[in-house]
């Protein structure tokens, strides 16, 4: 059975959607994590090396902006990822397009 | 071989579906905790007779509140002690500038000086831990006992 192509507009929006998703869930697993206890940051412990700075509102500066970056980009690539694939996540069968590659798949109304 | 691909690609389809949403809701929820924090750290000490801990550098030219507690020592002595100030980091005289008090009845303490060394502020029962001026610009938890007694606690800073 011969696939049928999706439109460059749409896959390109599809891949977009998830590098941007990717991205962000890449970003708060990777990045340096601060605690939080009682609606406070843990400082974590600096490496012991003399006249070592520790910069409170650096620190957390760094780290709200780094979880803003990554909730934004997570939250517009699952957005995005939802749009994309409406008919799939709706149900809608006649469509049937695979939600990695878009490509058509098998129905089980034959 | 149709039905079996179907049969597998649809709970695939919805489980990465699910897999998506519970992701972006984690991410979402942490980074939401994230910013609506409040501006407050803390620095957690564990220092050896002598011993000083890491230098911190409060913000400039903003007041910065800061609790202190020594929670305990490892030799289980009571040495526990509470203390409160607030403090500046002032770029304009280019030294720290403080006012508080010291714990155990210590009384006030207040002060400005750039000079490592210099007395801030006791944190614990026996007036042997102190917070003291690094430079211009930080401060650090000094441990100054000689009975052997590592000394636990915390200094909470909020701007």
């Amino acid at each position: 059975m011969k696939k049928p192509h999706l439109r460059p507009a749409r896959r390109w929006g599809r891949v977009f959607s998830w590098t941007l998703f990717a991205v962000g869930v890449l970003l708060q697993a990777s990045g340096p994590h601060l605690k939080i206890k009682n609606n406070v940051f843990i400082l974590p412990p600096a490496p012991a090396s003399a006249g070592k700075v520790i910069r409170p509102v650096e620190i957390v500066g760094r780290e709200r902006r780094l979880q803003l970056l990554s909730g934004v980009l997570t939250l517009a690539g699952a957005l995005g990822l939802a749009v994309s694939y409406r008919k799939v996540l709706s149900g809608r069968r006649s469509t049937g397009h695979n939600l990695v590659d878009g490509t058509q798949v098998a129905s089980t109304n034959s | 071989m149709t039905l079996r691909i179907s049969s597998f690609v649809r709970p695939a389809k919805f489980i990465l579906a699910v897999i998506v949403a519970a992701l972006t809701l984690a991410v979402v929820g942490h980074a939401t905790q994230t910013i609506v924090t409040s501006n407050s750290a803390v620095y957690t000490y564990t220092l050896n007779p002598g011993q000083t801990g890491e230098n911190i550098s409060p913000p400039a030219d903003t007041p910065v509140w800061i609790t202190a507690d020594q929670t305990g020592t490892v030799c289980g002595c009571d040495d526990v002690g509470s203390s409160f100030m607030t403090l500046v980091n002032s770029s304009v005289d280019r030294e720290l500038v403080w006012n508080g008090f010291e714990s155990n009845k210590g009384g006030l303490t207040a002060g400005f000086n750039p000079t490592l060394g210099t007395h801030i502020m006791y944190i614990d029962f026996s007036h042997l831990v102190d917070l003291e001026v690094n430079n211009g610009t930080s401060f650090h938890v000094t441990n100054s006992s000689s009975n052997g007694a590592t000394a636990n606690g915390s200094v909470t800073m909020d701007w």
